[in-house]
């Protein structure tokens, strides 16, 4: 990163402050040297922070997101070249570098961190003008040439258009003059209106798609640093477990392996190749610490405890109509603790750098400014002393937010002197590894003669990611709110008097961001509950809820939804579920038949729909993970470790479980922003699983998994 | 150990320091045919498939050694004339998310339309249940195997 390209941007904070005249700032000369990676950087023109134009018109785009496979970077440069009028298949991407000032997500107090559903979200309003901003830089400067004016023109197909003269000049021929003229900053007023998009709200073809089915995407594990070798960590199985004394004989006797590190609480075996690790970590003879007496039922009957505590310790989320209620229908729920099961291992690698004072991390990551920290902090050295470099991600699902083999691969790297690839097998990261903390819920819920609602109490007590490693992001006017505990609680029903508040239970395995955090098991709870009090009622269920809501949005998709399915059609039985969340509203039927979930209906209000397919891609995806959770998912725990040896143990939603999906997207509103989609197929099919099979068994379920056959 | 493989058509000489080793790290780190991928290193997540004489296999549980004469195709040498119907059916239906579970399910795709050139939607289920994608891309490749057998029929 040089200092010439940080000059020539105005920091993140000055653009956000000036709300009303936003402006991206013009780089005024200035090229990338370190954004290019082509030989001349200076051959191109430099609009801004995310837009330069090439010499043969090429538009180049900066993606501040991590690749993930859930097509930010397609969605950021649909934005981008929606506003300059750019033909998508004359632009390139260019990743990002860790510059956290200029490039960092607005909606993640300007983290460079790709997770929480808010990456197309976050940077929307930011792309579109930096777009504008080259789109007026074009105009300009094709108006200096042909003598036209800028009122007159527009762009479209990647050419500046002057409709009075019915001549265009391509972007080609205005990158070929001698310098582009910059006409200062965009500003709301500069933004196209939505409804001339042609480009946001489509599906072009994603090219990557061919790099994947050829077999060409290059993933974390498929790139080796040159002279690099493979470590892989022997660690115990149960929580917490560390070396007390190692035997090293054998693993070092075997071809290939190089060198045994000895950590805190594992060791690495450093090979030349991933077998000779692999082997040398079988052949490691290692006395663990003794393990724990931790088991799920020890931490449910300690969760479930905890919602009877009294006093201090809780932590209100909203809170309304003081007096306490008299409950009609109180209801427990469990939760358990779940795994991300990423199919590429976790991986990083790490290299030493300026005669060892740096190091060079590259790593299938979701956050280069955590991974940043990772490094910085096992390598003892300055946050700049640390190059980050980011790889594709074979699945990520929140587990490489806190992407600790960073740490890992430092530690030896260092110890070793020479570049080091860890790689994290996948048995060890499910005995081992982040998991979704188990959580205890408690809803009781009072109603009218009327069968209105009229009180509400829900009470939740989990472990808190952000609580355990990063205190500083909590929530909240006293900062005590985790979110990732208490996402998805606060529900879109109207009630007089309510009161929504988590407590944390310290747990034992390390809580990680899991798609959908919280919200996976709250909105299973709150809808069960709801279809519960329609029940007693003897209210339709969706009529009950319309009763009570008071979202448009929320009410639109919930209608939608029950009209794909068929909702009250004689002999069927269904559930429902529905939400806001992420900013989007959410509504999923569920058809049980025979024991059996056989359909799946979703309706979602995402606001401004960028890349129309990958949305669609995205919420289908978050259905299966809703299946999964729904009636497959439970890591379990006996005698202080994961009952997990084999990937086989953690049992998914697989092809043969998966009823027929349809999904439906709401038409934008107008100058809807996009709302977040990553996660939003979970919550509502989790609930409306759950709720179909209520109905169909005429019973209820306080625990996921749903105990179904 | 010294060994021959025959690869996507072409003949490999190998050294083995172990005679043990799976030959997906002999794909992967001798041959750089990175294409086949590896997860859960026990046969049962389907990332490593492969093709033996044709066959569906996990490379992660195939000792390279028990592999001489035996033709092994890879992602890499699937569409050796243009692209493989189901690679054509996976770009179509747009099937792939993070890609990283993709090639396995594309050689098990291949290798079961091989066998089971008309299949119906149950058999298309429980061929592709061994194969995991945890994106969540399971109705989309349902869709795609479907079309795959469309598409080799109309290439026929």
């Amino acid at each position: 990163m040089s200092g010439a390209t940080k000059r020539s941007r105005l920091s993140r904070r000055a653009f956000l402050a000036s709300a009303g005249v936003l402006t991206v700032g013009a780089a005024l000369g200035g090229g990338y040297a370190a954004l290019s990676g082509a030989p001349n950087p200076l051959s191109g023109r430099v609009v801004n922070a995310f837009v330069a134009i090439w010499a043969d018109g090429t538009v180049q785009c900066v993606c501040p997101a991590q690749d993930l496979g859930q097509g930010a970077p397609m969605a950021m440069t649909m934005i981008l070249a929606e506003e300059i009028g750019a033909d998508l298949a004359r632009t390139e991407i260019i990743a990002a570098p860790r510059d956290a000032s200029t490039y960092g997500n607005p909606d993640f107090a300007g983290r460079m961190v790709t997770a929480d559903s808010k990456t197309t979200r976050g940077y929307y309003p930011v792309l579109r003008l930096a777009g504008a901003e080259a789109r007026m830089a074009l105009i300009a400067t094709a108006c200096r040439q042909r003598e036209w004016a800028a009122a007159d023109c527009r762009t479209e197909q990647h050419a500046v258009l002057h409709p009075p003269s019915g001549e265009r000049m391509s972007f080609a021929e205005i990158a070929a003059l001698e310098e582009l003229t910059l006409p200062g900053g965009a500003t709301e007023r500069d933004l196209k209106r939505s409804d001339m998009f042609t480009l946001v709200g489509s599906s072009p073809a994603d090219p990557r798609h061919l790099d994947i089915v050829t077999g060409r995407k290059k993933f974390g594990v498929d790139q080796r640093p040159q002279g690099g070798l493979i470590a892989i960590l022997a660690r115990s199985p149960h929580l917490g477990g560390a070396p007390v004394a190692v035997n090293d004989r054998a693993a070092k006797a075997i071809a290939g392996v190089e060198a045994v590190v000895k950590l805190d609480d594992a060791v690495a075996v450093v090979a030349r190749n991933t077998w000779s690790a692999l082997r040398g970590r079988e052949a490691l003879v290692i006395e663990w610490t003794p393990p724990s007496d931790f088991s799920d039922k020890h931490e449910r009957k300690m969760l479930e405890e905890a919602l009877d505590k009294k006093g201090a310790g809780w932590v209100d989320c909203r809170k309304s109509g003081e007096p306490p209620i008299e409950a009609d229908l109180v209801a427990e729920f469990y939760a358990p603790c779940l795994t991300h099961l990423i199919m590429e291992p976790l991986n990083a690698t790490a290299q030493g750098r300026s005669w060892g004072l740096g190091v060079e991390i590259r790593s299938a990551t979701q956050s280069l400014d955590l991974d940043m920290r990772y490094g910085a902090k096992t390598w003892k050295t300055a946050p700049f002393m640390v190059e980050t470099t980011a790889t594709p991600t074979g699945g990520a699902y929140g587990r490489r937010v806190l992407n600790d083999a960073v740490a890992e691969a430092a530690e030896i790297a260092k110890q070793v002197g020479k570049p080091v690839q860890v790689i994290r097998p996948m048995r060890d990261e499910l005995q081992r590894g982040q998991v979704r903390p188990a959580a205890a819920q408690r809803i009781a819920a009072a109603l009218s003669k009327e069968g209105a609602l009229v009180g509400w109490r829900h009470d939740i007590a989990s472990d808190g990611t952000l609580a355990t490693h990063l205190p500083s992001s909590l929530k909240g006017p006293d900062k005590s709110e985790d979110n990732t505990a208490t996402d998805g609680v606060r529900h879109p029903y109207r009630v007089p008097s309510e009161r929504l508040r988590w407590r944390r239970v310290r747990s034992a395995p390390t809580p990680g961001f899991l798609r959908g955090v919280s919200a996976g098991y709250t909105v299973w709870a709150i809808e069960a509950t709801v279809e519960r009090l329609a029940r007693k009622a003897g209210r339709d269920p969706k009529e009950w809820r319309q009763a009570h809501l008071q979202d448009e949005r929320v009410i639109e998709v919930m209608n939608k939804a029950a009209e794909m399915a068929g909702w009250g059609a004689a002999g069927r039985v269904f559930g429902l579920g529905v939400m806001q969340f992420r900013g989007s509203s959410v509504a999923t039927v569920a058809e049980v038949a025979g024991a059996k979930l056989a359909g799946l209906w979703i309706a979602a209000d995402v606001g401004r729909v960028v890349h129309r397919d990958k949305v669609l891609a995205q919420i289908e995806g978050g259905a299966v993970w809703g299946v999964s959770m729904a009636l497959r998912e439970r890591l379990s725990y006996a005698d202080g470790r994961a009952e997990i040896d084999s990937f086989v143990h953690y049992p998914t939603a697989r092809l043969a479980d998966l009823p027929p999906i349809r999904i439906e997207l709401a038409a934008p509103k107008a100058e809807d922003p996009p709302f977040g989609v990553g996660e939003i197929g979970i919550p509502t099919t989790v609930a409306a699983i759950a709720n179909g099979f209520e109905a169909a068994m005429g019973r209820t379920f306080s625990e996921l998994p749903l105990a179904v056959s | 150990m010294r060994l021959t493989l025959q690869v996507n058509g072409a003949k490999h000489e190998v050294v083995l320091d172990d005679p043990d080793t799976p030959l997906i790290f002999v794909l992967r780190e001798m041959l750089g045919l990175t294409g086949a991928k590896f997860a859960c290193l026990e046969g049962a997540c389907g990332a490593c498939t492969v093709h033996l004489d044709g066959a569906a296999a996990r490379a992660c549980m195939r000792r390279a050694r028990d592999l001489e004469g035996v033709a092994i195709t890879t992602i890499e040498g699937l569409g050796a004339s243009g692209l493989h119907p189901v690679q054509k059916a996976w770009i179509e239906e747009r099937v792939a998310q993070c890609g990283y579970c993709q090639a396995g399910q594309l050689m098990q795709a291949a290798a079961f339309l091989r066998r089971s050139p008309t299949p119906d939607a149950e058999a298309i289920a429980r061929a592709m249940s061994g194969n995991l994608c945890r994106c969540g891309t399971g109705p989309r490749i349902a869709k795609a195997v479907a079309r795959a057998a469309e598409i080799a029929k109309e290439d026929a």
